[in-house]
């Protein structure tokens, strides 16, 4: 058999070949009629195809086929010639119906398909399905594909088929067909809330809103205490500012008893986006006494209820939440917003922080007692066997200290003001030169402590 | 016997940077005197704990490095479970007390609470001439900081008592414990006229207590005028 571009064609024709000369008439149709829907115009495909099919009128159609394609094909020729004879095809005048072939009648509702058939011309139901793994066409009968092999389930039981299908669909990203697994399973279900959910959240997946709203709410009509529902359509209607529907969603929040912790959760959600901020309050502490919930949720609490600390101007319990929110660590923006709250609520340094001749002592004392103590040590405590360069050291590092608690911690330090310009230390330039000069002086007493005694 | 897991929430963000970089020296000097343990010998993992250990004899005579020494001791460890329990106590406590001083101060911080761990082992201990190692002078003075910030903050602690516990303690009473420990085995040490314990008790003590009153020195303006602020705030 000469070879086709297609690698996948060939592959497809050999096995339908094989299949025929085993006697598997079904499968190699099957095979043939994929290799036709990838390349329509391949005559051997045509050839093949028409030696599966029993009906004379279909395997006359085919070899027409075929000539149509190429008009020298002897075997097609001879096909022919051989039905006319044997087959001779009905008066045009009296067209017989056409006959279907031997296939199996629609799983769905019982009606007659011909092999072709991809959907029910009766009931429009798909009569297969694309395999998840290699998207060749299964049909409903096919326990598993064959292609590829996988096992696709016995259709007899067709909500574990669905759902198997579905689950593949959904794990390979192919929420499209999906859908039309979940949907033939809400079909055979319609009572399911669980069914409307799992459509909902499909539609979701697809952008397809008005959908997905629709199929929660009738997962919340069939079941009104529905978690799930409650809060996709509380977070819907918010989003959507339907007022009514939103409002009558919290009194059903509101009565429900033993509520979950999530469902408090959206209760504050809402609440909040109403700016129902005392029962945003109630519902968001209330959730808190139970945490449950990860980082994101914990961080956007906390970051709610610092906000409305806010505004009841309580500046320090807005504080101390939006350090909760940022003690969570959650990679939101919430966390980031608290920070920057953070920075705006802390109460501002006074102006003495900056100026204050106590801080300048404070921020002497650490390396000063560092020389000091290593100095202390280097003689054992033994003041006596103090050298000179280590008593330079001991004592250049008290300008050493005072440059650098000046130039980092007390910037604006009066003396300085003159010495160095107008905005004294303020300047960064002359605070750098100081603070360099102020390092240096206490290494190098370092130095001398260490190694001059 | 009880280990500290969680000493509780920061309050600035940050990778606590410095107590990061200290535990790697450590771990990393660890190394070295593993090699040279099972490389190069034990005597020269001898010699080297002789010559950078702090030896309170040799300071007295003025030999060796005397001052250094009582720098590169504090990186030195005489066993896997001595820097196994050094350095978790540093990396539950050290964090909160970097978060409130800055990762530089805490440095600062860190070192001169081992030197005051040092100082007082010279004053307590002159003729002692086996080479003191350990960060525990530095991290006991960490210990005395929280103790001085975060009195009534609860400590999640791992405690080993016929069957493994795990409460929430509060830092006065987990750190209380620890001083009177050692405060006890001083006391002991005083009455027997000598060190048999192996244990740098003086060097604790004396990082623990510097670690007190020092930390102030250290601590971000925020945090010195954030608590004034706050305690005046409490009083009106």
């Amino acid at each position: 058999m000469p070879a086709n571009a297609d690698p996948e064609l060939d592959s497809l024709l050999e096995q339908g070949i094989a299949a025929s000369k085993a006697g598997d008439m079904a499968r190699a149709r099957r095979l043939f009629i994929a290799a036709l829907r990838i390349d329509p115009r391949s005559e051997q495909g045509w050839l093949w195809l028409g030696g599966t099919l029993t009906d004379p009128d279909e395997r006359r159609a085919c070899l027409e086929k075929v000539l149509a394609i190429n008009p020298a094909n002897g075997y097609a020729r001879e096909g022919l010639r051989w039905l006319a004879e044997h087959f001779p095809p009905a008066p045009a005048a009296a067209p017989s119906p056409r006959s279907k072939s031997a296939a199996s009648p629609c799983p769905w509702c019982r009606a007659e398909i011909s092999s072709l058939d991809v959907k029910c011309p009766v009931c429009g139901r798909h009569l297969e399905f694309d395999c998840p793994d290699c998207e060749y066409g299964v049909p409903l009968e096919e326990t598993q594909c064959p292609k590829c092999g996988r096992v696709a389930g016995d259709f007899r039981q067709p909500e574990a088929y669905l759902q198997n299908l579905g689950e593949a669909y959904f794990a390979k990203g192919q929420f499209n067909k999906g859908l039309a697994a979940c949907l033939y399973l809400a079909e055979l279900d319609p009572q399911n809330p669980q069914r409307h959910l799992r459509l909902s959240q499909v539609y979701s997946q697809l952008n397809r809103t008005e959908e997905s709203v629709a199929a929660a709410e009738r997962a919340l009509e069939l079941d009104p205490a529905n978690a799930d529902a409650l809060e996709r359509l509380g977070y819907w209607y918010v989003k959507r500012g339907l007022t009514d529907k939103t409002a009558a969603l919290v009194d059903r929040l509101n009565m429900l008893e033993a509520r979950p912790p999530r469902l408090t959760l959206v209760l504050g959600d809402i609440e909040f986006e109403r700016r129902q901020y005392p029962a945003a309050f109630r519902a968001y502490s209330q959730a808190l006494v139970t945490p449950d919930f990860d980082a994101p949720a914990l961080a956007r609490i906390h970051y709610r209820l610092g906000e409305m600390y806010l505004v009841a101007e309580d500046p320090m319990a807005a504080l101390r939440s939006f350090q909760a929110c940022v003690a969570t660590r959650a990679d939101i923006l919430e966390v980031q917003e608290a920070q920057r709250r953070i920075e705006q609520l802390r109460p501002p340094l006074p102006p003495g922080a900056l100026r204050s001749g106590v801080e300048t002592l404070r921020a002497m004392a650490g390396p000063l007692l560092l020389v000091w103590v290593t100095g202390a040590l280097e003689i054992g405590f033994r003041f006596q066997q103090i050298t000179m360069p280590g008593l330079v050291g001991l004592l250049a590092a008290v300008p050493g200290s005072y440059l650098l608690a000046s130039a980092v911690s007390t910037p604006l330090r009066w003396e300085w003001r003159t010495l160095l310009g107008p905005k004294g230390l303020t300047q960064p330039a002359a605070r750098k030169i100081v603070a360099l000069f102020g390092s240096s002086s206490l290494i190098i007493a370092f130095s001398l402590v260490l190694f001059g005694m | 016997m009880f280990i500290p897991l969680n000493a509780g929430r920061r309050e600035y963000t940050g990778f606590p940077v410095a107590t990061a970089l200290i535990v790697v020296v450590n771990v990393l000097v660890y190394a070295w005197e593993v090699y040279l343990f099972f490389g190069l010998g034990s005597e020269a993992w001898i010699a080297a704990m002789r010559k950078w250990g702090f030896t309170p004899s040799s300071v007295i005579t003025q030999e060796g490095w005397r001052g250094l020494t009582a720098f590169t001791s504090m990186y030195l460890h005489g066993d896997p479970g001595h820097i196994f329990f050094n350095m978790v106590f540093l990396w539950v406590f050290g964090p909160q007390i970097e978060d409130l001083t800055g990762s530089w101060q805490f440095f600062l911080f860190y070192t001169l609470g081992g030197l005051m761990g040092n100082a007082l082992t010279l004053l307590f201990a002159p003729q002692e001439a086996l080479p003191g190692i350990g960060a525990s002078g530095a991290i006991a003075g960490v210990l005395g900081a929280y103790l001085f910030l975060y009195p009534g903050q609860r400590v999640r602690t791992f405690v080993l008592f016929i069957i493994p516990l795990f409460p929430r303690l509060p830092a006065w009473a987990l750190l209380g414990f620890w001083v009177l420990e050692q405060a006890i085995v001083a006391q002991i040490i005083l009455l027997a006229g000598q060190n048999f314990t192996g244990i740098g008790v003086w060097t604790h003590l004396g990082g623990f207590v510097g670690g007190v009153p020092l930390v102030y020195l250290f601590l971000r303006k925020e945090v010195v005028f954030n608590r004034e602020t706050a305690f005046r705030l409490r009083k009106a």
